[in-house]
């Protein structure tokens, strides 16, 4: 320590003040516990998204190879059954001609409680006929010539037995039927060749009928949000969700994760070890031997160096990923083919899991960091938004629809800490998702 | 006490429960460091709350070079030196010769009759101009050369000097007015 460092006013203060311990509010550490990095947890979160996205393409891939059978709706069963071609036999126990009879609802069909009234015709007929004749010959082109001609001995057996006058009565009955059937089929076909039938029926009056639907989805949604600084900051979502459907009423709700960055400037005032000026230094005199009249100088440029402080703005780009939690309400405002429109309201509750705000970029040797002005603000950990949006769906299959949904988005109260200039006014945002969605 | 390396391991792994036995370690020293520096209690919790999330964020790029409670000390006095930036320069540009009472050829031998206690002999600091104070604190508390601190604050040696002349001046007015001091005063 120099002579200087002793003076007594130093050692006072210095005695009674080094090491001085001032226990912290409460609030200190309350208000920093928010701000500790998250390490483990953090992975936590990675893992817990990691498993959504593997589960969900995991679910999407296990319903694109899944085989294509659906159940058919209400409104599908009311039509009747195509009619299975049966070959009929005369009373002089020859193929007279082939008739179209109804087929026999199948115990093992969903469809057998749901028989409309043609179908009972069918039903009943198949009951009073006799077994032996009741086994449908189905016409097949593809069927062998040894295989007619068992028919036709089977056929011969038939007309031998007692009990077949009887038989001929019931295969009156059922060309009846048959005919009615013919009837009611043209008819339907006649319609469908009018209009083609969709894949699903979105009448208004069908909707209300059908049961709720539960449908499970996944979209991605870029969206540029308009900051009160006039700069446009992009943001990028995925979120999955579970709707639940009931007539035209929706309510969604699910999990997704939001992406952002953000420009941020520091002042940085530093100090650098530059050249300021130079002098001609005189390193040797001599007398010119040629001309001793003069002295010759033997002279060399030496630069002069100072600290010198300079004020610089950096700039950096700043990170941040949200988990999303998404409640939306919607109403399906137009049904026509497989196209339909939703308009959905909604809030979105988003929590901050990550930021990365990276060191200043800074430069050069011999530099002497002075201060460092940070002219960004923070940004809360939490905030909410409201969401407007307008769905356009179509429908892939019945179990099966893509959607594209433009979106409003407000946030209900400023991104960022109070005390800062950008904390009086909220964001709002623009943007666009685009999903699927299945139905189990 | 946990020893800092565990603290710096615990840290950089992420645990939450490392960041609190840090604070809890030296968040006491570095308020009483922060204390010297402001005017305030608010201000001086202010600046130890932006400094500790400095720390945090930066705890795993301490490569153990030097101290560690060095270094999270050096972070304290920076955040203090950004936190009063705007009014430093201010201070060290004006004039405070309203010392002129006092002969300029006192020199004592720091033994006091009557000694202040520890919080009279803080809230002398505070009560010192901003510049008076950096300067002051730097040179006594952190053992900076004039260079250094001239380096830091952006200002000459000479002002350096005649900034911590004055601070002395006025600590030793003050002591000897409020106090009611009495140093062994010797002429030269």
């Amino acid at each position: 320590m120099t002579e200087e460092r002793k003076h007594s006013i130093d050692k006072l203060f210095h005695e009674s003040l080094n090491g001085q311990q001032i226990e912290p509010s409460a609030s200190v550490w309350a208000s920093l516990s928010s701000n500790v990095p998250e390490g483990r947890g953090q992975s936590v979160y990675l893992y817990l998204v990691a498993a959504i996205l593997i589960g969900a393409f995991s679910f999407i891939v296990n319903i694109s190879l899944a085989p294509f059978n659906e159940t058919p709706l209400t409104s599908d069963i009311e039509t009747p059954t195509a009619p299975k071609q049966e070959r009929v036999v005369d009373e002089d126990n020859t193929v007279a001609e082939e008739t179209n009879v109804p087929s026999e609802p199948s115990q093992e069909s969903p469809v057998s409680d749901a028989t409309t009234d043609q179908t009972s015709v069918s039903a009943i007929a198949s009951t009073t006929k006799p077994k032996d004749i009741s086994v449908p010959l189905i016409n097949d082109s593809n069927e062998s010539p040894l295989a007619d001609k068992q028919e036709a001995r089977k056929e011969t057996q038939l007309s031998e037995d007692p009990s077949f006058e009887h038989h001929r009565l019931d295969l009156l009955d059922y060309r009846i039927a048959s005919l009615e059937l013919d009837n009611y089929q043209q008819l339907q076909d006649d319609e469908a060749r009018e209009s083609p039938k969709p894949i699903f029926d979105l009448s208004i009056k069908d909707g209300y009928l059908r049961k709720a639907d539960i449908m499970f989805g996944a979209a991605f949604s870029p969206a540029v949000n308009i900051y009160p600084d006039g700069q446009n900051r992009n943001d990028y979502s995925l979120d999955f969700v579970a709707a639940y459907e009931k007539s035209r009423f929706i309510l969604e709700g699910g999990i997704g994760g939001n992406y952002t960055t953000e420009s941020a400037k520091y002042g940085v005032t530093y100090s650098s070890y530059d050249s300021v000026g130079y002098y001609v230094n005189v390193s040797s005199f001599s007398v010119d031997p040629q001309n001793p009249d003069s002295v010759r100088f033997e002279t060399s440029m030496k630069n002069i160096y100072d600290s010198i402080n300079h004020y610089i703005i950096k700039e950096n780009t700043n990170k941040y990923a949200y988990l999303q939690i998404p409640v939306r309400i919607g109403y399906r405002v137009l049904e026509k083919d497989r196209f339909s429109v939703d308009l959905k309201l909604g809030i979105l509750f988003s929590l901050q899991i990550y930021k990365d705000v990276p060191d200043i970029p800074y430069e050069g040797n011999d530099v002497d960091q002075i201060d460092v002005i940070r002219h960004y603000p923070d940004r809360l950990t939490t905030n909410w938004q409201y969401t407007a949006s307008l769905g356009i769906n179509y429908h892939l299959s019945r179990k099966t629809r893509l959607t594209l949904e433009p979106f409003y988005r407000q946030y209900l109260k400023s991104v960022y800490t109070s005390g800062s200039e950008y904390s009086a006014r909220s964001p709002y945002a623009f943007g666009i998702r685009g999903g699927i969605y299945f139905h189990f | 006490m946990v020893p800092d390396q565990e603290i710096l391991e615990g840290c950089k792994s992420g645990e939450r429960n490392a960041f609190g036995l840090l604070y809890k370690k030296y968040a006491s020293t570095m308020l009483g460091i922060c204390m010297r520096y402001c005017k305030r209690r608010e201000e001086a919790e202010d600046i130890l709350h932006e400094g500790f999330i400095k720390v945090f964020s930066n705890v795993s790029k301490f490569r153990g070079e030097g101290s560690f409670e060095g270094w999270i000390k050096r972070i304290m006095i920076n955040t203090s030196l950004s936190y009063y930036h705007a009014n430093l320069k201010h201070n060290f540009k004006a004039s405070s010769d309203d010392l002129e009472d006092l002969p300029a050829d006192v020199e004592d031998d720091g033994v006091y009759s009557n000694a202040p206690s520890r919080s009279e002999i803080l809230s002398l600091i505070q009560e010192l101009p901003d510049g008076y104070r950096f300067v002051f604190n730097m040179y006594v508390f952190e053992n900076f050369s004039h260079k250094e601190i001239a380096h830091v604050l952006g200002i000459s040696v000479n002002t350096s000097k005649s900034q911590l002349a004055k601070a002395r001046r006025q600590l030793q007015r003050k002591l000897l007015e409020q106090h009611k001091l009495q140093p062994n005063i010797r002429s030269k």
